[in-house]
């Protein structure tokens, strides 16, 4: 992967992965791994801050003898989720409309690339 | 690798973090390779990076986070921190501390020189002034042998009462401005360093 990760994004991911369930360490790094060019390591950071911010809430729970520490989303994070999200579909957006000018821009411009 | 070789060189990597930081990070990187299993060990170790590497991911973050609490903080410690990052730098370098050692102890030698000359100025000032009822008393005791002799002593008596007085008064205001430059230039010195910590 080339594109890298930023630190919004990965607020974003991270805290998307845990909406739907409580998760741990580990098993959202796998998930992040995809898109991260980072180090995995780079995680351990991430989730101190949005804990430290409140967004994220870490309790334990006992998983076959070991400890395990589990993130959950605050009402605070959902909602940081939620304007990250809203930045991130305008981002989105804005790089599709470079990409792929829409047709009446094509129109405009007469046919120039086609 | 092993996984207790990878934690054991995370630990000494991390060792100058506070203890609540160092736990934390600590547990983070043991579940992270515990999870991982025997299957994915070397894996997951590759994922995190070297021991160092993920050392550096922790440490950053706690500097960074560090800053930013200390620039809340500096409004209380302004002068004072900035001067003692200036004197950690100089101590720091093994060439400037003689250097700086030499400077402080001329800096000291002016002190003292000044010091003593205007102790030196009051002094004489403080010998004219007692000269002036000496030359009193002469002139008393001279008044049933010579006139001439006792205006003479009346004389020298107003004069180095007269110059006594002013040299005393003079040393005087010497000092307190001589004090008085001190506590400004130490105090520029404070503010200076700072300024220089705000500037950082």
């Amino acid at each position: 992967m080339i594109y890298p990760l930023n630190q919004p994004l990965a607020e974003l991911l991270l805290l998307s992965i845990i909406t739907q369930d409580d998760s741990y360490g580990y098993s959202i790094s796998q998930r992040l791994k995809k898109v991260s060019n980072v180090k995995d390591s780079a995680l351990y950071p991430i989730l101190k801050r949005l804990s430290e911010q409140d967004y994220v809430e870490i309790y334990d729970r006992q998983f076959q003898g070991r400890n395990r520490k589990y993130y959950k989303i605050t009402e605070a994070g959902d909602r940081h989720r939620l304007e990250l999200r809203a930045e991130w579909e305008q981002y989105c957006d804005e790089i599709s409309m470079i990409l792929e000018p829409s047709e009446t821009v094509l129109e405009e411009g007469g046919s120039r690339n086609e | 690798m092993s996984k207790e070789e990878y934690l054991s060189q995370l630990r000494k990597n991390l060792s100058k973090l506070p203890k609540e930081e160092f736990q934390k990070a600590i547990e983070y990187f043991e579940e992270y390779l515990t999870e991982a299993g025997d299957e994915n060990l070397a894996q997951a170790m590759e994922d995190l990076g070297t021991p160092q590497e993920a050392a550096d991911q922790v440490i950053r973050e706690f500097a960074t986070d560090q800053t930013n609490r200390e620039e809340a903080k500096k409004n209380v410690r302004k002068g004072f921190s900035g001067v003692w990052i200036v004197i950690l730098a100089i101590f720091a370098s093994p060439i400037a501390m003689p250097l700086i050692i030499a400077i402080v102890a001329i800096l000291f030698a002016i002190l003292a020189v000044v010091i003593s000359l205007i102790f030196a100025l009051g002094l004489t000032g403080v010998a004219l002034a007692i000269t002036a009822p000496l030359a009193l008393a002469g002139a008393i005791s001279m008044l049933p042998y010579s006139v001439p002799v006792v205006l003479v002593c009346l004389g020298i008596c107003l004069i180095t009462l007269a110059l006594g007085t002013m040299i005393i008064y003079g040393s005087y205001l010497l000092v307190r401005k001589f004090l008085y430059w001190i506590m400004v230039s130490f105090g520029k010195v404070f503010v200076k360093g700072g300024k220089k910590n705000e500037e950082k």
